[in-house]
């Protein structure tokens, strides 16, 4: 490979680098005006907290290990995990699944992966194939092959 | 998962209505009764164990606002004694998403039922609700089985079977009692000996249609 060669290969992949956080900060923009949305493409966070009057509390909190912008805005988020609370801070639902696609301006993600879900007290367990969660809803949706399980005495949510 | 419950309360009733045929000493072949039977006690709730599964073809809805999680398509509700099936079930949690303060089934309900002695007991109906309740200290759980004109809450086991318009089973004092227009059939020589029924007089307020087989139905009933 020339010299020539290498020096547009290099800014090929700045070109690309520089689009791709470009994308990423308009995404946290836009977010920015409905709820902070925090970390990095290896910490991903987005929060949405309760109107008054608790304000300050956490009403769902979608986290992933690994954030990838994708074209329209939408962010694919892997190793993800879904935690709600109650407006007194107790933890109401954990999901967890694999990875989803999450459209930051709508608050909607969605996945046709396998979901796993339990209810904070630990007594609810529900897995599934493919989930749509509406954060602006509460409305987690859980599309095929249900299977939950109810335990007669609580356990401690892990 | 209170579905195990019903199943026990119906299968008791069952029996009821076999062992009301025993007024009748020449009843050999099956009978009619249209008389609703009056308040009857329940069965003894049976300690079920492990925990009960809930599975849908799906979807399966969280309401998380309203503390509701709704099952639809092929659903099926099993633990170790009862096995329902319908079509749709919202369970309705509390605040701290423990135990569902309701139940409610609809479409289709299914209810299996198979006792240690290996009797099999079906109840049937469109809508089955379990409402569950404490209140200073003290617990209020109902059962219920409807259906519709087309479609009324049936119990059945090889023995006989009944129907009425509504069954409902008050667990929390161990009564069972029916509404609307009732009507059961049944074998008292195959009823179980496990029973006792202690009064077996005629409900003098139900009303026996001219020309029936009426017989009467157990004022109470204690399992022992």
């Amino acid at each position: 490979m020339t010299n020539e060669n290498k020096t547009t290969l290099r800014r090929w992949f700045a070109a690309g680098w520089l689009a791709a956080a470009i994308s990423c900060l308009a995404v946290a923009d836009s977010r920015c005006q409905q709820f902070p949305v925090g970390g990095s493409a290896t910490d991903f966070s987005a929060v949405q907290y309760f109107e008054a009057p608790h304000p300050l509390q956490i009403k769902s909190r979608l986290s992933g290990a690994q954030a990838q912008p994708l074209p329209g805005g939408l962010l694919l988020i892997k190793q993800i995990k879904l935690e709600t609370f109650e407006t007194n801070g107790s933890p109401q639902l954990i999901a967890n699944a694999p990875e989803c696609i999450y459209n930051p301006s709508t608050g909607v993600a969605n996945s046709p992966g396998e979901v796993h879900m339990r209810t904070g007290s630990g007594q609810l367990r529900m897995d599934g194939q493919g989930f749509l969660w509406q954060e602006r809803e509460s409305f987690l949706t859980i599309s095929n092959r249900i299977q939950t399980i109810l335990e007669r005495t609580p356990i401690k949510a892990r | 998962m209170k579905m195990v419950y019903l199943i026990i309360l119906l299968f008791a009733a069952g029996t009821a209505i076999a062992f009301s045929q025993t007024n009748s000493l020449n009843a050999t072949p099956p009978a009619t009764t249209n008389s609703p039977p009056p308040a009857t006690k329940g069965p003894v709730m049976p300690a079920t164990q492990g925990p009960t599964t809930i599975t849908a073809a799906g979807p399966a809805e969280c309401d998380l606002n309203n503390h509701t999680i709704t099952y639809c398509d092929h659903v099926r509700v099993s633990d170790t004694e009862v096995k329902l099936t319908c079509e749709w079930v919202k369970a309705i949690f509390p605040q701290n998403w423990e135990r569902p303060t309701n139940i409610v089934a609809e479409t289709n309900v299914i209810i299996d039922y198979i006792a240690q002695n290996g009797e099999k007991t079906r109840a049937t109906g469109e809508k089955a609700v379990d409402i569950y309740q404490e209140e200073n200290g003290q617990t209020n759980d109902t059962m219920i089985l409807t259906g519709n004109d087309l479609h009324k809450p049936r119990v059945e086991q090889a023995r006989g079977y009944f129907t009425a318009d509504t069954l409902i089973w008050d667990r929390s004092h161990g009564k069972f009692r029916t509404e609307g227009a009732f009507e059961g059939v049944g074998n008292p020589d195959i009823a179980p000996p496990t029973l006792k029924i202690t009064h077996a007089a005629t409900n003098s307020l139900a009303a026996k249609p001219e020309g029936t087989n009426a017989t009467a139905m157990p004022a109470s009933t204690h399992l022992p």
